[in-house]
């Protein structure tokens, strides 16, 4: 897409959440639809009909692309999701993954037939814009490790992978989800997706030191944005926008590296205030987000009645900085067992509220 | 004590290496296992503790301290059974089913080891059985649940209510944390108490056990 396409977006004021979860929970069967492109593609579209949005976004699921890469690998399915590496993989098993097929994982087959769908109703005049999803390398990396921080903070003292296993480990792993991250964003690129939503959510105070990183360490510029930089050349050349997300706490060293990838749109969840992080964001990035919608369940924390100060206490910040934003949740909306009601009456009174000021 | 001071000095700076020999040295000394748990280890470790609750250091460095306690722990285990010392007290922790997030759980569990608590770390995805079946076992004073996600944070009161129906939840008092995690939410489900972060949960732990 043209990135006026953003822009223009941006100025017409809409207010958009990361909603299909929230509304694939309101059908009877949301676990078959997952599995089933065309119904999946008609959630994403009903669900950007439903906030008058262009943007239909997918399910934001960041466990695919370590299922795909491990059953690849031969890891028996009931052991991925708590599979850890103790040590190198084998060069054979990373080929693999390498040359791996990740339509084989029957979710991403129909995450990009649902995109296959909406790009050819989208081909044939309708308004809706697929949009892909994946998480980004050195998130999906921290995903492989039992402790993935403490190689990370001493490759950051100076620690060579040739004198620890450990952060050898670590350069070895983030290579092999590098490899995976793109197989998973060129499928969905071949599928149709006119842009994907790349999360990168560990990459924040938690994995990385501020102290260590003000003492000259390299390791944020190494670990996360190196290989963003590169998967950020495979949109380029495929013609796909970057939708960056991060709903961590960030420094705004961290802000500042993730808006130089150059994405259409950035992301950011609550700990961030946009209005602060403006300034490191060039004018033609929209910024997203980024209202508290974790906590949406509860009436204590996050009242309806409270809903429109916060809407225009950001739209209030970032019209005087002139920069353009879409208003929007800090993540997927997620559906909550017991309180749907209350999300989704306080995702309509975000989309819908006048600010008063 | 200087050796003490010293424990504490390269505990704060993750230097494992170090705090290990520091602590064989005042064992070597003749120093007191308590006195070199709780004047130098610990010391070390709150020292950290509050330096992380005021964002002086992140994660990381803390990690990098707990590791540096586990070095110079692992020396002093047995002259401490030896001596007599025992734990704090007891706490049973872990991340509730369906939710695989375990940063937040490992640093509550190294902030509670860091004040002399003993914990059974679970680990992640523990069911309500494990749980019940965990406090039947280690007979803990606490009980701290884990979870990041809102569509697992239910599974809070599932514990809850598995630990009553096991005629056991008088025997503990359940914490409970994580992103998501609200006061009122803790008080909904009977929760005993909400912390928001690690250093304040290993506060709490402490408060309620002494209460």
């Amino acid at each position: 897409m043209d990135r006026s396409f953003y822009l223009n977006l941006a100025a017409t004021g809409k207010r958009l959440p990361v909603a299909t979860h929230l509304v694939l929970h309101e059908k009877k069967d949301p676990e078959a639809i997952l599995l089933d492109g065309k119904r999946l593609a008609d959630a994403m579209v009903e669900t950007a009909r439903k906030f008058d949005s262009p943007l239909a976004l997918p399910i934001m699921d960041l466990t695919l692309e370590k299922d795909i890469m491990l059953r690849t690998m031969g890891i028996p399915a009931a052991d991925i999701p708590t599979y850890h590496f103790h040590a190198k993989p084998d060069p054979k098993l990373v080929a693999k993954v390498a040359a791996m097929d990740v339509l084989a994982s029957p979710r991403i087959k129909a995450n990009c037939e649902s995109l296959t769908h909406i790009a050819k109703a989208m081909a044939a005049g309708n308004k809706e814009v697929p949009i892909g999803m994946s998480i980004g390398p050195f998130s999906l990396m921290t995903k492989l490790m039992k402790d993935p921080i403490t190689p990370i903070f001493m490759a950051g003292s100076g620690v060579a992978p040739e004198d620890d296993d450990d952060v050898d480990l670590l350069a070895s792993l983030l290579d092999l989800c590098e490899k995976t991250v793109h197989a998973c964003c060129l499928a969905q690129m071949k599928a149709g997706a006119k842009a994907i939503f790349l999360c990168e959510p560990a990459a924040n105070l938690v994995y990385f030191s501020p102290n260590q990183i003000k003492d000259g360490a390299t390791v944020y510029q190494d670990f996360v944005i190196a290989p963003n930089l590169r998967l950020k050349a495979l949109f380029n050349a495929n013609k796909v926008d970057l939708i960056f997300h991060d709903c961590g706490s960030l420094t705004t060293e961290m802000i500042a590296s993730f808006a130089a990838l150059d994405p259409v749109i950035i992301s950011f969840g609550s700990p961030v205030k946009l209005w602060e992080a403006e300034p490191f964001v060039p004018k033609t990035t929209v910024l997203y987000g980024n209202l508290p919608t974790k906590k949406f369940y509860s009436d204590e924390e996050v009242p309806l009645s409270g809903i429109p100060d916060m809407v225009c206490e950001i739209e209030d910040k970032l019209k005087a900085s002139g920069h353009p934003f879409i208003i929007g949740s800090e993540c997927d909306v997620l559906s909550m067992p017991g309180y749907e009601k209350t999300i989704m009456e306080k995702v309509m009174a975000f989309t819908s509220c006048g600010c008063k000021h | 004590m200087a050796i003490l001071e010293d424990i504490s000095a390269f505990l704060q700076k993750g230097k494992a290496k170090e705090v290990k020999e520091l602590v064989q040295q005042a064992i070597d000394q003749g120093i007191p296992a308590k006195s070199i748990l709780e004047d130098g280890l610990m010391n070390g470790m709150n020292i950290i503790g509050g330096k992380f609750k005021r964002n002086e250091v992140y994660v990381p460095e803390v990690l990098i301290a707990a590791r540096a306690m586990n070095a110079g722990t692992a020396l002093l285990k047995p002259h401490l059974a030896t001596a007599g010392v025992k734990a704090t007290g007891k706490v049973v922790l872990g991340t509730v089913k369906g939710d695989l997030h375990d940063i937040g759980k490992n640093l509550v569990r190294m902030m509670m080891e860091g004040k002399g608590l003993e914990v059974i770390d679970l680990g992640v995805d523990v069911s309500a059985e494990k749980f019940v079946a965990a406090v039947n076992e280690h007979k803990p004073q606490i009980v701290a649940l884990s979870a990041l996600l809102t569509t697992t944070m239910n599974e809070m009161k599932t514990v809850v209510d598995a630990l009553t129906a096991a005629g056991i939840r008088k025997t503990v008092k359940v914490m409970i944390g994580g992103a998501p995690i609200t006061q009122s939410f803790c008080t909904s489900i009977g929760a005993d108490m909400y912390t928001s972060d690690a250093a304040a949960a290993s506060d709490g732990a402490i408060e309620l056990i002494t209460a």
